[in-house]
């Protein structure tokens, strides 16, 4: 009987630890963030992340990526103007995407945290404050 | 305006335009290559899908200031007289329904393959999820894609 119990809390433990470690909320949310990059973001800034020279700026290991606000206002406003990333000269245009609150989170950690990105977790309660924020320089498409 | 020399479906062009002008617009108006669709024009239905260098790109946002040296395929130049897998697989098939989207996801189709040339289920899902059909053909698109691979086993 103390086996079987011994056995059933090993069990438990296991189960929940596997769990656990699939569900912290960054790696589910980069999870979900792959998806949301390879319907809307893919197309233009490519599978690798390296984007088009001249046109749609890398998201390759950049600390472009810092500032939140300025991500969140550029996934839902889009972009105008010249731009420089690595050293490239970048000068395209980019349409404001129609994207929820969670999933502009999730995009936000998948892009931060892919092809030698590192960052902290992005959490959805931030996006709405940040689309009410003033990023300079900033100009929307 | 200013002269730009591109590289269009192997040939060596020369066009007058101002730099910022979109790629599609270059190949519809000054070289009517009209195969290439006009959808959103934001980059976001993917009806003007081409290939720069070999890449699926939306040419509707692209500034042709920023092609240089990179070779741009359109559908007219993807194959001489459409013998290219995915476009026989896709008159096989019987994808089209109005058809305007086809020229992108041909293009699509024709660069995912070339990346993957056995995609699975979710490559395929993935990557032509930025082209929109509005008829709503996905399932013979998916079929035509899976006739292709196969095809060029």
């Amino acid at each position: 009987m103390q086996k079987f119990i011994v056995l059933i809390i090993l069990l438990i433990v296991a189960i929940s630890s596997q769990s656990f470690y699939q569900n912290t909320p960054l790696a589910a949310s980069i999870k979900n963030g792959q998806s949301v990059y390879a319907t809307y973001c893919m197309s233009c800034h490519m599978e690798d992340g390296n984007g088009v020279e001249g046109a749609f700026p890398s998201l390759v290991k950049t600390n472009h990526l810092n500032d939140k606000n300025k991500l969140v206002k550029i996934i839902l406003q889009g972009m105008r103007g010249q731009t420089v990333v690595n050293g490239i000269t970048y000068n395209g245009e980019m349409a404001g995407l129609n994207l929820t609150d969670q999933e502009v989170a999730d995009v936000i950690n998948f892009i931060r945290n892919s092809w030698g990105n590192k960052a902290t977790a992005m959490k959805i309660t931030e996006v709405a404050p940040a689309k009410k924020s003033v990023v300079k320089g900033y100009q929307a498409f | 305006m200013s002269m730009i020399n591109l590289k269009v479906n192997g040939k060596e062009i020369e066009v007058d335009v101002d730099p910022s002008t979109p790629v599609l617009w270059v190949l519809r108006d000054h070289l009517n290559l009209i195969g290439t669709k006009y959808g959103c024009g934001v980059g976001s239905c993917g009806a003007c899908t081409i290939h720069l260098n070999g890449r699926a790109l939306k040419s509707c946002q692209l500034p042709v200031s920023a092609v240089g040296k990179q070779e741009i395929t359109t559908i007219e130049g993807l194959s001489e007289n459409g013998s290219h897998p995915v476009q026989k697989a896709w008159l096989d098939t019987d994808v089209a329904q109005c058809g305007y989207c086809q020229t992108g996801q041909i293009m699509a189709a024709a660069a995912l393959l070339k990346a993957k040339p056995h995609p699975t289920d979710e490559d395929i899902d993935n990557y032509m999820s930025g082209n929109i059909c509005r008829c709503g053909t996905y399932v013979r698109i998916k079929e035509a894609i899976k006739t292709a691979a196969k095809s060029s086993n």
